[in-house]
């Protein structure tokens, strides 16, 4: 299994390069120019203007090739070194590791709340075909994954914070007060729970399907025929079973982990990555961007060689090969 | 896109482990009997088809042109005049909501059509002569599918100016990947069949082979396919136009009439102006994934549906 | 339809309504006057995100910086003057010489002495075009050229005869010079920490400076959550007493602010026009409405042969039914005005041409200009301001329906300027950006032989007529208003019928607060907002 392991990691290298490559040059073949987006028209229209901002460019490398910029920027990636902001100056490791704890919290709670909304009610469903409450529950993931989720998100606001005022318009916290459970609760509740419903809908769908067609393979048959309790037969051997693809399809969310959620966290100013990556796309803040690239690849990564190794441990056919 | 995406994927990883499903799936006479058993899908095929009339035929037989600025009706509640009210430039906003269904349709049609026609071309190359196609395509599609949809798309368009052109070419660019695995897989295990080596020792070129006989074989899920990125297109025009990457103003598409809902008083106080654009959003898909659900179950006979009608 | 009111009657009122404390506060819950409290937090909202909190740069990080920096001089927001807080202040009756008298005892945030040392070095950074953008405001310094050249340490038109007096000489007269010093605001930098580091670090963004700053501001940062928050705690050496301990700046949506204010959770935030009829009516908020100093304009690019026949501008402003956008749109949240610059009002004369909207007269005059309507014109904005896409649909609209054809081009802020050096740039939307402190700030875009497209200057419209210019010039020559006036008033009528910019409106600038926010005085530029933060005070902590 290692070497199957192995053998995938190496062919992923070169999709790896090539996500850099293709984003790093895709970026800056776009019009635009970063230095000239943070300044004031009409003061950096002038003739001085112009001189100032070829200084500005040079000092931030930007007029060398492509090619060079690409290379000078990987080299330093290797070292660890991000880059620095243009647009702040900081740091672009630090600013992505401010930004990607909110998103990656926002999303665990959602993907969480997801999965065990997901699992529970498509297991039921499967197990009670054609009853009133799949038939409901069918419907509601349908729909689920109907309704766009910033016009849930909307509606959320202006009921519970605006009108309501039980919980705050947006943020992770509020402002001086010092950290508390209750006031993280109040603030992740409204996203996490719009996120987590609109992915419920697929995974009880999707676990519906898989149950369904698991229970209905011959070694189900097979197992009941030996005469164990049906409960045994769900949990020891349907289930596992059943399960076994979602890890692959979990594992296939993961740059969805990383800066998915930007809809949402536009509606609700949640500090995220979604955020910082528009505002990024809009000042032309190639540091920034590029490093997000390299996170997102590297998480990418990571999670193929994660899902890679939960289907080998899950999977006896692979443990075995 | 995202809740969409990870439809595929299921889809997707069934066809790639079981792709001895292939040879019993068509659109054979059968499936269609099985799709109109399918209430659901059927109720979902009415509700689309008329909502296709209304965005096709309503714009010519209302009065109003879509961009027309009447100030002296500004932003008005529903009256027989207007009956779904005016927006923030006095225009109507029935004819906005029919004209813009008209914009996020066809972009919903045109993103559909040409990602699954792209991913037909690429996947049928790359699982018939397998080799450097095979790997450079599968290397492009992982790339492509390592990034969020909805990010990359958005900064397209911050970086070259929101345009529906932009849009099209862009949902497209990333949503072919999904269809090219599926008939990669397929032409995968199509091309190691008897009636494949039969044609070729009758002289069949290998153009002639990818016509027909891969063609119509992956054309059943293609369909399903096609069906269900219409309805994330859709969705992913809303989300984008709603913040401000989609379809430009002064047009109207449904994306950008939920625009003006970012703003607290218009939700609470002008709710003609965001709810139509969102229950049609949210109607229409609906009525896709049940036309989906419904094709699923028809050109599949090993689904749970499927198999349960057959006992 | 009522007639219009008399030219005479309206300027009248115009005047009245922008020279005079012309502000409205409607406070809609019943309130004593309080005395000044001292203690509490005020969090509030920037228009914009921060970028590095960098006083070399404009735009938003000019406007937080307010807290932490104090300028020499500034624009006070009840009256439109210059004044200072640290010095006082006067000008040569040739307007060629300016001398600052600083107060006596004024220290910095960290306890070190105030001196006009401070004020030379801030100066000199400014003035340096290598580093700063502010350098043109710095062009008629005697020895400046000497010292853009590298050859003078530092421009010899500024001595410091003592440690508390600072003068400034010209090399010729320019009466507007102590606007031009304080908008954008040049806030001061403390000599004895920043002296010696080199000049390119200094107006850097990654200077490590900006986030711990020393200065003279009424409060200090004690800490910057980047793009999150900036904490500020009160600075006890401030030139005047300080009373909130604490304050909070965000930068958030509009519609998030607009939410904020009305739960309580934000103090203080500019809002947007279709927001402010809502928020009259709760009784939580306070609103502030008054006269803006910018407005909203189109840009026309008379380098095309279609535009260069006036009645061809003239229709394209007839066509735009301006009153009905402002009443609609805009909530009767602006004015209307003619020409350009568009004030301060003793600056505009009173006999201008109103182009009332007239739909047929428009599509008349664009014939009889020749107008070709099968072509298609581009017109660009920047997206982002409801209210200007807004506007922007109704101008489309208007425009649609005397049978023009236009192409919307949504550009990015980067872009701007690019778009309007392109061969495509026929017209563009944006915001004046001049302000109205002084009309001479209206020059630089309609100098002759200055135009954009060559890159020679900011005359976007590359507009020219030589009578115009020479008005101007001669209004620099004295600081004697009564005298400035005539040119002013003159030249802005050749302009009314001339139209390079069309100007749409002329925003008023809003403001919502929760009632316990007091001594917050509304300034007219939004980029100003915090120009009083010092006096701010909270009923309630």
């Amino acid at each position: 299994m290692l070497w199957v392991v192995v053998q995938r990691l190496l062919v992923a290298l070169p999709t790896f390069v090539g996500i850099t490559l293709v984003s790093f040059i895709g970026i800056r073949l776009a019009p635009g120019d970063p230095v000239r987006t943070s300044l004031d028209p009409l003061i950096a229209g002038g003739p001085d203007g112009e001189a100032y901002i070829a200084l500005r460019r040079h000092e931030l490398g930007l007029d060398q090739s492509l090619p060079v910029q690409y290379l000078d920027w990987m080299r330093a990636v290797l070292k660890g070194d991000l880059g620095y902001s243009f647009a702040t100056g900081q740091p672009v490791s630090e600013i992505i590791h401010a930004r990607l704890g909110p998103t990656m919290e926002l999303m665990a709670t959602a993907l969480a709340v997801a999965i065990l909304i997901g699992v529970t009610v498509g297991v039921l469903t499967a197990f009670r075909q054609y009853s009133v409450f799949d038939y409901v529950a069918t419907f509601a993931s349908l729909v689920a994954i109907s309704i766009p989720q910033f016009f849930l998100g909307l509606i959320a606001i202006f009921v519970f914070a605006v009108t309501l005022r039980i919980l705050p318009v947006g943020g992770m916290s509020t402002l001086g007060e010092p950290p508390g459970l209750g006031d993280a609760v109040a603030h992740i509740l409204l996203p996490a729970s719009i996120l987590g419903l609109t992915f419920a809908g697929p995974f009880v769908r999707y676990t519906r399907a898989s149950v369904l067609e698991t229970i209905h393979k011959e070694y189900i048959l097979a197992a009941r025929a030996k005469g164990l309790s049906e409960r045994r037969v769900s949990f020891r051997h349907a289930l596992p079973n059943a399960l076994l693809p979602l890890v692959a399809l979990v594992g296939l969310q993961v740059p969805y982990l990383v800066a998915g959620a930007v809809v949402i966290e536009t509606v609700f100013q949640w500090p995220g990555m979604g955020q910082l990556l528009l505002t990024a796309f809009q000042e032309l803040d190639y540091p920034v961007l590029s490093g997000f690239v390299m996170v997102l690849a590297l998480f990418v990564f990571a999670g193929l060689l994660l899902s890679e190794i939960l289907y080998g441990v899950l999977d006896p056919r692979i443990r075995r090969s | 896109m995202r809740h969409s995406l990870a439809g595929h994927q299921q889809g997707l990883i069934s066809q790639i482990e079981e792709p001895v499903v292939a040879v019993s799936v068509s659109l054979s006479r059968q499936a269609f009997a099985r799709f109109r058993r399918h209430k659901p899908a059927l109720v979902g095929a009415v509700v689309l088809l008329l909502i296709a009339l209304a965005v096709l035929v309503g714009p010519l037989l209302l009065p109003y042109k879509p961009n027309a600025v009447d100030l002296s009706v500004f932003q008005k509640p529903p009256s027989i005049a207007h009956p779904l009210g005016t927006d923030s430039a006095g225009r109507d906003v029935l004819t906005r909501l029919l004209a813009g269904g008209r914009v996020s349709l066809a972009i919903g049609c045109l993103v559909a059509l040409i990602s699954t026609f792209l991913g037909l071309l690429l996947g049928a190359v790359a699982g018939f002569y397998r080799g450097i196609a095979d790997f450079l395509t599968l290397r492009l599609t992982e790339i492509i599918l390592s990034f969020p949809g909805l990010v990359a798309v958005a900064g397209a368009a911050a970086l070259f100016g929101p345009s529906t052109k932009l849009l099209i070419v862009v949902l497209s660019l990333f949503s072919w990947p999904t269809p090219c695995l599926i008939v990669r897989a397929m032409t995968l295990s199509i091309r190691n069949y008897e009636y494949v080596t039969a044609a070729r020792a009758a002289g069949a070129s290998n153009a002639r082979i990818v016509l027909f006989d891969v063609v119509p074989a992956v054309l059943s899920p293609l369909t399903v396919f096609a069906t269900v990125a219409v309805a994330q297109a859709i969705l992913a025009e809303a989300g984008l136009s709603f913040l401000g990457f989609g379809v430009p103003p002064p047009d109207s598409s449904w994306g950008n009439m939920l625009n003006a809902a970012e703003s607290i008083a218009i939700i609470s106080g002008q709710a003609w102006l965001w709810l139509p654009p969102g229950l049609l959003i949210a109607i229409t898909v609906l009525s896709i994934n049940l036309v989906g659900d419904g094709l699923r179950d028809a050109v599949d006979p090993r689904s749970a549906e499927g198999l349960a009608g057959l006992r | 339809m009522p007639r219009q009111l008399s030219s005479r009657l309206r300027t009248l009122l115009s005047v009245a309504a922008l020279v005079m404390v012309s502000c409205s506060s409607t406070n809609n819950s019943t309130s004593q006057t309080p005395q000044p409290v001292n203690g509490g937090t005020a969090t509030v909202n920037l228009y914009q995100k921060w970028v590095a909190l960098n006083p070399f740069n404009t735009g938003p990080d000019n406007v937080v910086t307010q807290l932490a920096y104090e300028p020499l001089t500034l624009i006070a927001g009840d009256t439109l003057a210059v004044i200072s807080r640290i010095a006082t202040f006067t000008a040569s009756p040739d307007a060629t010489t300016f001398t600052f008298k600083l107060k006596p005892g004024l220290k910095w945030s960290d306890g070190e002495p105030f001196t006009s040392q401070d004020i030379l070095f801030s100066y000199n950074a400014y003035s340096n075009p290598k580093i700063s953008i502010y350098a043109p405001a710095f062009k008629n310094v005697v020895g400046i050229s000497d010292f853009i050249a590298g050859t003078a340490s530092s421009p010899s038109g500024f001595t410091t005869p003592d440690n508390s007096t600072f003068v400034i000489k010209l090399t010729s007269p320019y009466a507007p010079f102590l606007v031009n010093l304080s908008s954008p605001t040049l806030y001061l930098l403390p000599k004895h920490i920043l002296g010696s580091t080199p000049t390119a670090t200094l107006s850097a963004n990654s200077n490590p400076f900006w986030t711990h700053p020393v200065g003279l501001g009424p409060y200090k940062i004690v800490q910057v959550v980047p793009d999150q928050y900036i904490e500020f705690d009160k600075n006890p050496n401030y030139v005047n007493p300080v009373h909130l301990d604490k304050v909070f700046v965000k930068a958030v949506t509009a519609a998030a602010a607009v939410a904020s204010v009305q739960s309580g959770e934000m103090d203080l935030s500019p809002v947007a026009a279709a927001d402010i009829t809502n928020l009259k009516s709760v009784s939580t908020v306070t609103t502030y409405d008054l006269p803006g100093t910018s407005g909203i304009h189109i840009v026309v690019n008379l380098d095309k042969p279609y535009f260069q026949d006036k009645r061809v501008r003239q229709a394209m402003l007839t066509a735009i039914d301006r009153k009905g956008l402002v009443q609609s749109v805009l909530a009767g949240q602006a004015v209307l005005a003619n020409t350009f610059p568009f004030g301060p009002p003793w600056a505009i004369g009173s006999d201008l041409a109103t182009y009332d909207y007239n739909a047929a007269k428009a599509k008349q005059l664009l014939t009889e200009a020749g107008w070709d309507f099968n072509r298609t014109v581009n017109l660009d904005l920047v997206p982002g301001i409801t209210d200007r896409t807004n506007a922007l649909n109704v101008v489309v609209g208007n425009w649609q329906a005397i049978g023009m054809k236009i192409n919307v081009r949504l550009i990015q802020a980067g872009q701007l300027l690019g778009a309007r050096k392109d061969d495509s740039f026929d017209l563009s939307m944006s915001g004046t950006a001049i302000g109205t402190i002084d009309p001479d700030l209206g020059f630089v875009s309609l100098q002759c032989n200055t135009y954009y497209k060559d890159g020679r200057g900011t005359n976007f419209a590359n507009y020219c007529n030589p009578t115009v210019d020479s008005l101007f010039i001669k209004a620099r020559e004295t600081s004697d208003q009564s005298k400035r006036a005539p040119q002013y008033i003159q030249a802005t009528k050749i302009v009314n019928d001339e139209l390079p910019y069309l100007v749409l409106y002329v925003p008023k600038t809003l403001y919502a607060t929760t009632n316990r926010l007091k001594g917050f005085k509304p300034n007219p530029e939004i980029a100003h907002t915090f120009w009083n933060a010092g006096d701010w005070y909270v009923t309630t902590k």
